[in-house]
C-alpha cells in the first residue's frame, strides 16, 4: 500500500478516525493491527521476519536492563547479531555470493555457490537500524526498558514510519506511545498539509522526473552530453523529492495523530558545502551512524588520520547499508573523499566565506549541488560498469556532430513540452516553498494566503501528478 | 475553528475549481477526438438499428469501411472495432452496445490474437468515461477499476487516471483543433499515414500461449450471440507478408485450433491472413493496418466472401 495510492487514502482516513473514536487504552492495539495490515499489504509473509527480531529485542531490552555487568553487554550483542543476521542474509546473502563467485573465477577455479530466489522485505534495514537503536540506548542507560510488548512492537511497526523511517530514536518516540493524544485541529491541519506537500513532491515531480530519468540510465551511450548532465540533475531532484516526500507524508500521518516524528530532511540542496550536507540529508540515518558508529569509533578527538578513517567507514557503511551492490560503495566512498576535501578546507581555509556574500553561498550551492549530482550517477546506475559508461559518454557525446536529443533517445512519448512545462513550473514552486517555509512547513500563514497555498497545491496534485503507482526508491532499502 | 474551517475551504474551493476546469477539458478532449466521442456515443447511447456488427481492434476499425459493405450486400453494416481492445473490450464493447441496441442480426468478429487474451484492460479507459451511464460500459470500466463510481459521480476524478498525452490533446482540442485520423464513417476511420513502421526484422520469434478454449471473453460473446439468437462469424484480417507467421512462433497453431473450436461450435472461421492483397506494401500503413486504399479493398473482398453467409438474410 503505497502512500501515493487511493487505498492508503482510504486507510488512513479509517485508522486516524478510529485512534480518536477509541478510548486511550486500546489505541496501542488498533495502531499495531493496522500497521500489521499495512506492512502485510505488501508481501505478508514477511511479517514474520518483523516479529522475529520485535521478540528478540523485546527481551534483549528487559534482559539488559535487569543485568549488570559484562552478561549486559552479551544481551545487547545478541540482539545486534540477530538484527544483523536478518540482514545480512535477505539484503547481502546474494551480494555476497556473487562476489565470492566472481573472485574463484578470477583466480580460474568454479566455487558456483547457489543464490538465494528472495525477494527483499521491504524497509527492512529502517526497522532493523531502528530496533538496533533501542537495544543501544537501553544497553546505554539513554532509555528504560520497554515493559508493554504491545507498545515496543509499536514502536519498530507504526505504520507512518515503518518502511521508510524516518529511523526513530526510542527516547523521542516511545514514552508518545503511552501519552494520551487528544485530538488537536491544528495537529489534523498542519499534518494534512505537510502530506499533502508530500505528495505534490512525489506525484508531480518525482515520478515525472523518474520518466526521463529512467530513460537516461537505461542506454546513457546513445545521449547526449546535455541530456547526462540533466538525467543526473533529475535524479537528484527525484531522489530528494521522492525520500523527503514520503518523510513528509510519514511525518504529517503521524502528527494527525498528535505522534511527532523526528525531522528528517533540512532542504539539502541549500546546504554550502557536503558537511553541511549530510547535517540536512536523511538526518535519521547519518545520525544514527554518528551516534553508533562514528562516535564509539572515536569521533572527533582522534588523531588525524583516524579521523578520517572513521569517517571512511561511516560513509562505506552508509553506502553499503543503501543495497548490495558496488554503486552504493562506490557512493559512499566518494561522498567519504568529498568529506576529506570538506575538512581540508575547514582547517586551512574556513567555510565562512560561503556566507559573507550571496554570491559565494550561490558558487557554493551549485558547487556542492554538483558534487552531490556526480555521486549520485553511481547511486542510480544498475552497476559500476553502467556509472563508468555514463560518466563516459558525459564527457565523450559533447563532441561535434552528436545530435542534441532532447527528451533523451528513444523517449518519444511521455516526456514533451508539457513535462518540460510541468517541470519547471513545480521545481519554482518547490524551490519558493522550501526556501521560505521551514523543513515541516510549519509556518503561519495568514488565513487567506494559507487557503491559496495549499488549493494550489492540491489542484496541482490533480492537474499534473503521475498517477500510476510508482513505489518509493528507499522502499528497497 | 480556524483549522476545521480551513480543511473544509479548502476541499470546496479545490473541488469547485477542478469541478469548472473538468467541463472545459471534457469539452477539449470531446473536440478533439469528435470521431471516437461520436462513435461511442452511437454505440452505447442511441439506439439505431444495424444488421451487421462488426467487432476487433483496430484491425477492425481501421480496415473496413461500412459504406462500402452496405452498397455491396444492401444490409446495414456498423464496424464497433475499437483500437487496441482485447478480448475483454470487444466483450465489454458487444455488452455496452446490446444494452442500448436491438440485437443485430450478425456479429462478425475479427479474430485478432488480442482476442485470446485474457488480461482484464481497456486499452484507453478514459473514453468510456463519458459513458458511464450505459451499465454494461459502467460494469466493465468498473472491472479494471474500482473506483469508477468516483468517476461517474464526481467527473473531475478523472483527472487521476490522465496522463501527459491526454492533457495536451484536451488543450488542443480547447483550442478547436481536432485529430485528423479520427473521423468517423459508421464507426470506420482510415488508418494514420505512416512511413517505414514495416518491421522486417524477425530476430526472435515470441511465443503467445494462448488458451483458445477456456477464454472466458471469447466464450462470453459466444454465449451472449447465442442467448440473442445473433449470428458469430469469426474472421482473421489481413496481414502484410505473413507478419505473424514469422514473428509468432505458435502463429499457425493458435489458428489452426481456433479454428477447430470454431467448428465445433458451429460458427464460420475465415482466413483473410494470406490472401494476394497481402503480399503489396501499398496496401498496408504497417504490419498489420491497411492503408485507406487497402481497407476499401478488403471491404469489397471480405463482404463478398461474407455474402455466402447474409444470403439466408
Amino acid at each position: 500500500m503505497l502512500f501515493n495510492s487511493a487505498e492508503f487514502l482510504l486507510f488512513f482516513i479509517v485508522v486516524t478516525i478510529l485512534f480518536f473514536l477509541l478510548p486511550h487504552k486500546f489505541r496501542w492495539f488498533h495502531l499495531l493491527l493496522a500497521s500489521c495490515y499495512f506492512y502485510a499489504s505488501f508481501v505478508p509473509i514477511y511479517i514474520l521476519i518483523l516479529f522475529f527480531t520485535i521478540i528478540i529485542d523485546y527481551f534483549a531490552g528487559l534482559f539488559i536492563e535487569r543485568a549488570t555487568g559484562k552478561i549486559r553487554k552479551q544481551f545487547l550483542f545478541i540482539s545486534i547479531i540477530a538484527n544483523v543476521s536478518v540482514l545480512a542474509f535477505f539484503k547481502y546473502y546474494n551480494f555476497f555470493i556473487d562476489n565470492i563467485n566472481e573472485i574463484f573465477s578470477f583466480l580460474g577455479t568454479t566455487a558456483n555457490l547457489p543464490f538465494l530466489n528472495i525477494l527483499l522485505p521491504i524497509g527492512l534495514s529502517f526497522h532493523t537500524f531502528q530496533a538496533m537503536s533501542y537495544t543501544i540506548e537501553v544497553y546505554r542507560g539513554n532509555q528504560k526498558a520497554e515493559k508493554h510488548f504491545g507498545i515496543y512492537a509499536l514502536y519498530v511497526m507504526f505504520y507512518p514510519q515503518l518502511v521508510a523511517g524516518p529511523i526513530e530514536r526510542p527516547q523521542n518516540i516511545l514514552h508518545q506511545f503511552h501519552e494520551r493524544q487528544s485530538f488537536s485541529a491544528a495537529n489534523l491541519y498542519f499534518g494534512l498539509r505537510l502530506m499533502l506537500w508530500g505528495l505534490f513532491k512525489k506525484v508531480v515531480i518525482a515520478d515525472r522526473l523518474s520518466i526521463f530519468v529512467d530513460r537516461v540510465f537505461d542506454n546513457p551511450s546513445a545521449q547526449n552530453s546535455i541530456v547526462l548532465v540533466l538525467g543526473a540533475a533529475f535524479f537528484a531532484i527525484q531522489i530528494y523529492c521522492d525520500f523527503s516526500g514520503y518523510s513528509d507524508m510519514a511525518i504529517g500521518a503521524a502528527k494527525t495523530m498528535g505522534f511527532n516524528l523526528m525531522t528528517n530532511f533540512n532542504r539539502p540542496y541549500f546546504a554550502t558545502n557536503i558537511k553541511n550536507f549530510w547535517d540536512r540529508w536523511h538526518i535519521s540515518l547519518s545520525t544514527w551512524f554518528r551516534d553508533y558508529v562514528y562516535i564509539p569509533l572515536g569521533g572527533n578527538r582522534v588523531k588525524v588520520s583516524r579521523l578520517y578513517f572513521n569517517i571512511a567507514i561511516v560513509f562505506l557503511l552508509s553506502g553499503f547499508w543503501h543495497g548490495a551492490n558496488w554503486t552504493f560503495i562506490i557512493w559512499g566512498a566518494l561522498h567519504a573523499i568529498y568529506l576529506f576535501f570538506n575538512m581540508f578546507v575547514s582547517r586551512n581555509i574556513g567555510w565562512g566565506w560561503a556566507t559573507k556574500y550571496k554570491f559565494y553561498t550561490c558558487v557554493a550551492w551549485i558547487i556542492t549541488f554538483l558534487f552531490v549530482c556526480f555521486a549520485w550517477i553511481f547511486f542510480r546506475a544498475e552497476s559500476v560498469n553502467n556509472a563508468f559508461v555514463y560518466i563516459r559518454s558525459l564527457i565523450n557525446n559533447i563532441g561535434l556532430g552528436h545530435n542534441i536529443r532532447i527528451p533523451p533517445a528513444g523517449l518519444v512519448l511521455g516526456f514533451g513540452a508539457m513535462s518540460y512545462s510541468i517541470v519547471i513550473i513545480s521545481l519554482i514552486t518547490m524551490f519558493f516553498v522550501e526556501y521560505k517555509f521551514s523543513p515541516r512547513l510549519e509556518i503561519k500563514l495568514s488565513f487567506k494566503r494559507d487557503l491559496l497555498f495549499c488549493c494550489s497545491v492540491l489542484i496541482m496534485i490533480f492537474l499534473f501528478g503521475v498517477f500510476e503507482k510508482n513505489s518509493f526508491i528507499y522502499f528497497q532499502f | 475553528m480556524r483549522y476545521l474551517t480551513s480543511i473544509i475551504l479548502i476541499l470546496v474551493i479545490t473541488a469547485t475549481v477542478l469541478f469548472v476546469s473538468y467541463f472545459a477539458v471534457d469539452r477539449g478532449l470531446r473536440q478533439f477526438y469528435s470521431g471516437r466521442y461520436e462513435k461511442f456515443d452511437e454505440m452505447f447511447n442511441r439506439t439505431n438499428y444495424y444488421d451487421v456488427l462488426l467487432l476487433g481492434s483496430s484491425r477492425t476499425h481501421r480496415n473496413i469501411d461500412p459504406r462500402i459493405c452496405d452498397s455491396i450486400a444492401g444490409v446495414s453494416f456498423y464496424n464497433g472495432g475499437i483500437s487496441g481492445a482485447e478480448g475483454f473490450e470487444m466483450d465489454a464493447a458487444l455488452q455496452g452496445y446490446l444494452e442500448v441496441h436491438p440485437s443485430p442480426k450478425y456479429v462478425i468478429l475479427n479474430y485478432d490474437l488480442g482476442v485470446l487474451s485474457s488480461e482484464k484492460r481497456l486499452y484507453n479507459p478514459i473514453f468510456y468515461y463519458y459513458f458511464l451511464n450505459n451499465k454494461a460500459v459502467y460494469n466493465a470500466v468498473a472491472d479494471t477499476d474500482k473506483f469508477t463510481w468516483l468517476y461517474k459521480h464526481f467527473p473531475f476524478m478523472q483527472y487521476l487516471r490522465f496522463n501527459d498525452d491526454i492533457r495536451i490533446e484536451a488543450i488542443k482540442g480547447i483550442m478547436g483543433k481536432h485529430y485528423t485520423f479520427d473521423s468517423n464513417y459508421k464507426g470506420y476511420s482510415r488508418m494514420e499515414e505512416t512511413i517505414g513502421k514495416f518491421d522486417t526484422t524477425y530476430l526472435h520469434r515470441d511465443s503467445l500461449k494462448y488458451e483458445v478454449r477456456n477464454n472466458d471473453y471469447l466464450n462470453n460473446i459466444i454465449n451472449t450471440c447465442r442467448q440473442k439468437d445473433i449470428n458469430l462469424i469469426f474472421f482473421v484480417g489481413p496481414v502484410y507478408n505473413h507478419h505473424f507467421d514469422k514473428k509468432y512462433a505458435d502463429y499457425s497453431s493458435i489458428i489452426k485450433s481456433s479454428n477447430l473450436f470454431a467448428k465445433e461450435n458451429n460458427i464460420p472461421f475465415i482466413r483473410f491472413d494470406s490472401i494476394p492483397l497481402n503480399t503489396s506494401s501499398d496496401n498496408f500503413s504497417d504490419n498489420i493496418h491497411l492503408s485507406e486504399v487497402g481497407s476499401k479493398i478488403f471491404s469489397l473482398i471480405l463482404v463478398e466472401k461474407l455474402k455466402f453467409y447474409l444470403k439466408d438474410y
